[in-house]
């Protein structure tokens, strides 16, 4: 459902995303991790038809991303990284403008956004303004958003952020859910402990290039670690993470206020 | 219709939807979430309501009918293409809908036909606002009957729409020429023409002589837009002579061909303006740094003060919010210096038996430092970072007081002073160089009480509140209530110019003034805290 080959994205003399090719069928949560500014969000942008890759090709459910985007966006559902909503608007408001932009019937809108609003607990605040809404509330607007129209292929950026527990357990399961379903799900995060429990794969970015791909045991068992945190600190980090806190924290304490 | 929206690349439902959009969170800016029920674009129309009656009320007993349109026009197209670029050109290209809007299957022609009706519609609620009372006044032209305001609306409708269309189209093609950061940075100094153009014309036309308004126009004058649209209101007031004919031909077919031309190119990649874009911030240069590091530890033992110092030097450099709401302003006081220039007003105030008239060089006091330097103030806590704003509701601050001192002194260094030597170098070509120093030091000790007095409209920490469209004009109108303080400095003025002692005397009172403004401000700045919704 997402095939990428060859993927470049160019900042400056800075190159973000490096030759990045990869495959994901339908069915699978992808995990996809770095170090920050490894070019996660670069590779979602582009994959999402936000920025224009220099170079490579991208299919997404069956459609290429540069020839046919429209195509694309209308099979795929995104929460963007920065979480980002319209305000002014209330939640039932703001997700009716997004089932139109889809072009759903006002009764599918409607129906939807009831069943979102009841599984997020949004319901008592559907129709407040979003200015006084905390992070958590935002963002799980902006997954009910990203899920409206049933998109095939669905791209998450750092989706738990703000999320308190029981949100987090709530959209753990329904993304094991949409997977049965066949959806492709791609998501990006720090949150490794989460990413060892929900993805069937993991694809590891390092400085623009894959470092690793495989599923979590495979990972464990090629760099001989028993977690995925020492899998990752193992691919990404130059230098020993303890001896570089504990240099830090003596030289920190040293200086006084 | 919706076939017909079809064929030209628009998807009617997201048209529609999208529209609704902009109109609500436009309408609702500025509202949500406190107590205010008008929102600033409601408060902006009823401004330009009272410009558009000041204008007629000046011109209507002198000009003829073909001419007082024309002026009317005018004015009303260059408010309303001024209107596009100080308040609206958020409404053209929004950069917060990247990461809304870009990754939905919108057609680029359906985007940029619903940002345009968006446009269209404030232009011509501007339009109208700033054409009703022209439009009344008419009736007391010559041969007007009732139907004259009938007429005049539609047209000075019409006019508008061409305006912000054209507008839009050149904005948007600078948009896809140029880098999108530089032209907005090009924007902010261009605003300082801006001011100084709008500030001369409103000046200029009450001076145009009565024997100009009622005869002939010059021919340059018909090619210029707003005499097409008088043209068009002669021919449909059944003035119908040839010359009127091929004004209104050109007034319709420039409302319907210039912008369909430039939109047909422009619609289709439109949606590309609004793609994240990495943003081109100039580093520090080491001159910059180096200057700040002075100021920092010389002048400034307080950490707060320096802190308010160094944020206010990297963000009138860096952030485009601040720099469009500073630089503007400057526009203002050049705007006068150069009407007493043509005027013969402008004069040496120190020169023996020389007169202080509103004209005068000195009375440039009343703009440069009791709008200018008060509005500098109170436009530094907009930027476009706000939300960054929290910092001050967490860090353990003494007093925001120091905070804003440093503020101040940063906006001093880095804005006043260095305009005050272009006033200079401009003083001194029309005075010895020692009553030039003298009266750029007045002005200068002014300028700083101007900054306390300003300080009293401060409401929020510096760079934490969002600019919200439509409320600049409020803003900028909002330091008149300090008037005055300014008739108490203008008589203070007239004894500093008097002769050498009472020029000490006046700079010392004025020392005096700021000292105990600042001492009520201090304590009152403690009080200033962000306030902040969250759930």
């Amino acid at each position: 459902m997402i095939e990428v080959s060859g993927l470049v994205k160019q900042f400056g003399s800075v190159r973000a995303v490096d030759d990045v090719s990869f495959s994901i069928p339908g069915g699978q949560i992808c995990g996809y991790l770095g170090p920050n500014g490894a070019g996660k969000t670069t590779t979602v942008k582009m994959l999402t038809g936000m920025i224009r890759p220099d170079a490579g090709t991208a299919r997404i459910a069956g459609r290429d991303l540069l020839a046919d985007s429209l195509e694309v966006k209308k099979r795929i559902g995104l929460v963007p990284e920065s979480g980002a909503v319209f305000q002014s608007l209330t939640p039932r408001e703001y997700l009716s403008f997004v089932g139109r932009l889809y072009h759903l019937s006002e009764d599918v809108i409607q129906s939807r956004i009831g069943e979102f609003l009841q599984f997020f607990g949004l319901e008592s605040d559907a129709d407040r303004p979003m200015t006084g809404f905390s992070r958590g509330m935002k963002q799980k607007t902006v997954i009910a958003a990203a899920l409206i129209h049933q998109p095939d292929v669905l791209f998450l950026d750092e989706p738990l952020s703000g999320l308190d527990a029981n949100a987090v357990l709530l959209l753990k399961e329904l993304l094991r859910n949409l997977a049965r379903q066949g959806k492709t799900i791609f998501y990006t995060s720090h949150i490794l402990e989460v990413v060892e429990h929900l993805c069937d794969r993991v694809i590891i970015i390092h400085r623009g290039r894959i470092t690793a791909d495989g599923s979590v045991t495979e990972l464990k068992e090629m760099t001989r670690q028993p977690s995925l945190e020492g899998v990752f600190s193992r691919l990404t980090r130059e230098t020993d993470a303890s001896e570089l806190a504990a240099a830090f924290s003596r030289s920190y304490s040293k200086k006084g206020p | 219709m919706k076939r017909k929206a079809e064929i030209f690349g628009v998807d009617p439902i997201q048209f529609r939807t999208l529209f609704r959009l902009f109109l609500t969170l436009d309408l609702r800016r500025g509202t949500t979430g406190s107590k205010r029920r008008l929102p600033p674009v409601m408060l902006n129309l009823v401004i330009y309501a009272f410009l558009g009656l000041s204008l007629a009320g000046s011109i209507v007993r002198n000009a003829s009918p073909f001419l007082y349109a024309l002026l009317t026009f005018a004015y009303a197209m260059f408010m309303a293409a001024s209107a596009v670029i100080l308040e609206l050109s958020q409404t053209l290209v929004d950069p917060e809908e990247k990461d809304l809007l870009v990754f939905r299957p919108v057609r680029s022609r359906t985007y940029f036909a619903a940002k345009m009706a968006n446009l269209l519609f404030y232009i011509g609620c501007v339009s109208l606002a700033l054409s009703l009372f022209p439009a009344l006044a008419g009736l007391a032209l010559p041969g007007a009957t009732w139907i004259y305001p009938l007429l005049y609306l539609p047209v000075a409708l019409l006019s508008g729409i061409m305006t912000g269309a054209c507008m839009a189209a050149i904005y948007a093609t600078l948009m896809r020429i140029l880098d999108t950061e530089r032209l907005r940075d090009g924007i902010a100094f261009f605003q300082i023409g801006l001011t100084f153009v709008l500030i001369v014309a409103f000046q200029w036309i009450p001076r145009i002589d009565p024997d100009l308004l009622s005869g002939e126009p010059a021919p340059w004058v018909y090619g210029l837009p707003p005499a097409w649209f008088a043209g068009l209101l002669q021919v449909l007031r059944g003035e119908g002579g040839p010359v009127f004919l091929i004004l209104g031909a050109a007034a319709l077919s420039g409302s319907i061909l210039l912008p369909a031309a430039g939109f047909r190119r422009i619609s289709s990649g439109y949606l590309d303006l609004i793609r994240p874009q990495t943003e081109k911030i100039p580093a520090p240069s080491l001159r910059e740094k180096k200057s700040e590091r002075v100021h920092s530890h010389r002048w400034m033992a307080d950490p707060e003060r320096r802190a308010g110092y160094a944020l206010t030097c990297r963000m009138l450099r860096r952030d485009r919010f601040v720099k469009m709401g500073a630089y503007p302003l400057f526009g203002i006081p050049l705007a006068f210096l150069f009407i007493a220039m043509q005027d013969g007003g402008f004069s040496d105030p120190f020169a023996p038996g020389a007169a202080l008239g509103f004209r005068q060089s000195g009375m440039l006091f009343l703009f440069l430092f009791f709008f200018v330097c008060q509005s500098l103030i109170r436009n530094l806590t907009y930027a476009r970072d706000w939300e960054a704003g929290w910092i001050y509701a967490v860090a353990p601050l003494a007093s925001p007081g120091k905070l804003f001192q440093g503020v101040k002194l940063a906006v001093f260094i880095r804005l006043i002073l260095p305009f005050l030597f272009v006033l200079f170098a401009v003083f001194a070509t029309r005075m010895p160089l020692a009553h030039a120093l003298k009266h750029i030091l007045f002005l200068g000790a002014g300028g700083a009480l101007a900054f306390s007095v300003g300080s009293f409209w401060v409401r929020d920490p510096p760079f934490s509140r969002e600019r919200i469209p439509g409320d600049r004009l409020g803003r900028m109108l909002a330091p008149l209530l300090t008037l005055p303080v300014f008739v108490l400095l203008v008589r203070l003025q007239a004894f500093a110019y008097h002769d050498a002692e009472g020029y000490v005397i006046a700079l010392a009172s004025m020392a005096g003034l700021w000292i105990v403004l600042e001492w009520i401000l201090y304590p009152r700045m403690r009080r200033i805290r962000p306030e902040r919704e969250t759930g």
